[in-house]
């Protein structure tokens, strides 16, 4: 991937880049490059540059407002960008907008299917406006509700479906038009965890078949799921890659210390040189470094500095960095820069 | 682009079958208010003023002021015969309680006076406050005073010998009579000019709120961004609202002039096809307009305050009810920004003076300007907007 962005910076003009995407396979589904979107003083979306592979899944992080859904909307051409250009399935977002809407699929944050039409006369009315109609919506619609647990629904209306169930008819209403990129805008907020698991378990299925998948999501155990993620913040992409290099970036930064006094020794290990950040997880505090350490060496310092407060530690141990630390750590700097 | 609109009209009829109020009032909304509306101001005639008539006087005049109070329909009298002044304390006190709009008082003596070429002074007391009523109420005791004077004028001259009789005495003293001859609605029904206003307000009602609230409702549930990421286009998603509201609008049209011609007697003697051509013209226009208000709307109660404040003033300026002539000049031009103003000049033209295409261009071309503008402009705010909600 990091080759890729490599080779598109390098021949940057969009003619060569519509050359690469219309080669099949390897291609890139997203190309963007300094992509920006101001309302009025608001920069929403800053210098974007990004590129997603083919058959993959995407994890878009971020904390709110940090101009996330506007990215997407920017790259489903519904909103023009003010900066930039992006390419999504080889089409130019601001020229070829009809070209993408037909290549892509989008599914809103909000429910945004008609509540007094059923399951069924949802599917097939935006089957019609796909242009899929006739036997192969009925197969089409076969196909998915069998796939995706909705047939014994077809005659439910909407409006009375489950919030689980809802973001499934969502996701058939999306995957209609068998799209080769798909935009989840958090397909799995306020949706119980045995309906999220059934979600991935589609959506994974849905990958292997050849479709890429561009997903936002707050739960960070999901973004652990995806192939790359990419973290946004005040409008502007500030890392991205596979979760796992993600999280080699905070390697040896994190530390376990095991505390009776929560709250005080919280405090107290502030307050220690070195240390960026420190949160609570019931004994344990996570304590982070601005610089990668060792557990042993800044045991003693965190020890001394306990102690005063009153609040002595038991145990120091290294801890292995999760995406959520990550996440802390980029808004913790978002907010110190804000 | 014929088979998205398809998929769309259908998903429009899915919404109102589903929605049983709204279907009711919009297949009935408008007959009922026909009835209503028919009823209520078919008939702008005054009658039945409830007046008390004080007879003080008992003679002959007075018997004849009775008598034609009692023949008029303008009057709902109750006369007090042998009346005292009592009864004029008693009458002034129920003018003020609204129990009466107006009382006449016969004086004692009128007769006596009339005949001894005395003054003779009948005396009306009027609620002025329903500016409504008092009009009619003089005009009509007005021209009962001017026939007594006249026969009072005849009588005298057949008694001085100066006229053969009375009637050679009347044509002496009121030797002028007026002629008149109505055209084109020749019994001067009223309801040929009430009902094409209820007609038309009742249209303009329907598909206005009709359609002001369908974008609007998408935009509320958050549907429109779902629209919009399809490849459907801003035009196809118009004509998918405009062509389900349109064939219930002209359902709606058989069913109001069917109750117009039926219980109100209008007459619709004109050209059908220029009738017909009126009516879809102007419920294009009106549905332009609903669709208009509809894209400016972040939600539906927005659409409705502004379709209200939009359909408000065309009650008192489009001329459904009184001829736009008799606006002051400063809010007459006010009306032409409402299509039911051309429709209405056009209609009462078409079903009254069998008007032909030529006759009512110059009211079609004005409502096909509404048609194409409002459409233009709804396309072009929708294309540059399509997410806003």
């Amino acid at each position: 991937m990091a080759r890729a962005l490599y080779n598109a910076r390098r021949d940057g003009t969009p003619d060569r880049q519509s050359a690469v995407s219309a080669r099949e396979g390897a291609a890139p589904v997203v190309v963007a490059e300094g992509l920006g979107r101001r309302f009025g003083h608001l920069d929403a979306v800053r210098d974007l540059s990004l590129e997603i592979e083919d058959r993959q899944i995407f994890g878009f992080l971020g904390p709110n407002g940090a101009g996330k859904t506007t990215t997407i909307k920017m790259l489903c051409g519904l909103l023009r960008p003010t900066g930039g250009h992006a390419r999504v399935v080889g089409f130019d977002v601001t020229s070829q907008h009809a070209q993408i809407k037909r290549h892509t699929g989008y599914m809103a944050q909000t429910f945004s299917l008609y509540p007094d039409l059923t399951v069924e006369e949802n599917f097939r009315f935006f089957a019609g406006v796909y242009g899929v109609y006739g036997r192969a919506a009925a197969h089409r619609m076969d196909e998915l509700f069998a796939q995706i647990e909705l047939d014994e629904l077809r005659g439910l209306q909407a409006g009375r479906l489950s919030g689980g169930m809802k973001q499934r008819l969502g996701l058939a209403c999306a995957l209609v038009h068998r799209p080769r990129l798909v935009f989840l805008d958090e397909p799995t907020a306020g949706v119980d965890p045995a309906q999220r698991q059934r979600v991935w378990n589609f959506l994974y299925a849905l990958c292997d078949a050849g479709t890429a998948l561009f997903v936002t999501t707050h739960y960070l155990d999901e973004a652990e799921r995806c192939h790359a993620v990419g973290f946004m913040l005040d409008g502007r992409l500030i890392a991205r890659g596979t979760p796992a290099s993600m999280r080699g970036q905070l390697q040896d930064r994190v530390v376990g210390v095991e505390a009776r006094q929560a709250v005080d020794a919280m405090r107290a290990l502030r307050g220690v040189p070195g240390v960026d950040d420190v949160t609570i997880h019931g004994h344990e505090l996570r304590v982070f470094f601005a610089r990668p350490v060792d557990a042993g060496t800044v045991a003693e310092s965190l020890r001394v500095a306990a102690t005063r407060a009153g609040a002595p530690l038991g145990r120091v141990y290294p801890l292995a960095p999760t995406l959520e630390d990550l996440f802390m750590t980029y808004s913790r700097r978002g907010t110190a820069a804000r | 682009m014929i088979r998205n609109v398809y998929y769309l009209v259908v998903k429009e009829f899915l919404h109102l079958v589903r929605d049983r109020r709204t279907l009711v009032f919009v297949l009935f909304m408008p007959t009922i208010l026909t009835v209503i509306f028919g009823y209520a101001i078919g008939n702008p005639r005054v009658t039945s003023i409830r007046t008390r008539v004080l007879d003080m006087d008992g003679g002959r005049i007075a018997y004849e002021y009775v008598q034609a109070i009692e023949d008029s329909t303008t009057f709902k009298p109750d006369v007090r015969e042998g009346a005292t002044d009592a009864d004029v304390a008693r009458a002034e006190e129920d003018l003020l309680r609204d129990r009466i709009s107006a009382f006449v008082v016969l004086p004692r003596g009128l007769s006596a006076a009339f005949d001894g070429r005395r003054d003779a002074i009948v005396r009306v007391v009027v609620d002025g406050s329903d500016t409504f009523t008092a009009p009619s109420l003089l005009a009509e005791l007005g021209r009962m005073t001017v026939q007594q004077n006249a026969f009072a004028a005849a009588s005298m001259l057949a008694r001085e010998g100066l006229a053969r009789d009375m009637e050679d005495g009347l044509r002496d003293v009121a030797p002028i009579d007026l002629k008149t001859e109505f055209r084109f609605n020749p019994d001067l029904k009223s309801q040929n000019f009430v009902m094409p206003g209820v007609i038309g307000l009742v249209l303009q009602l329907l598909t206005v709120i009709v359609m002001a609230t369908s974008i609007a409702r998408e935009r509320e549930r958050g549907t429109m961004e779902q629209l919009a990421v399809t490849p459907l286009t801003a035009g196809e998603i118009f004509l998918g609202k405009l062509v389900p509201y349109f064939l219930l609008a002209l359902l709606d049209t058989v069913n109001v002039l069917i109750v117009a011609r039926w219980l109100f007697g209008i007459s619709l003697a004109g050209h059908y096809w220029v009738i017909a051509t009126l009516v879809v013209v102007f419920i294009l226009g009106s549905l332009g307009i609903g669709q208009l208000i509809s894209v400016v709307s972040r939600n539906q109660s927005q659409a409705v305050q502004l379709a209200v404040f939009y359909i408000m003033p065309s009650f008192v300026l489009a001329g459904a009810f009184t001829p736009i002539e008799t606006q002051p000049e400063r809010v007459r031009s006010v009306a032409y920004f409402f299509p039911l103003t051309y429709f209405l000049h056009g209609f009462r033209t078409a079903i009254l003076r069998q008007a032909s295409f030529a006759d009512v261009g110059q009211d079609l071309l004005a409502m096909l300007a509404f048609v194409v503008l409002t459409f233009g402009v709804s396309v072009l705010l929708l294309r540059m907007r399509p997410d806003v909600r």
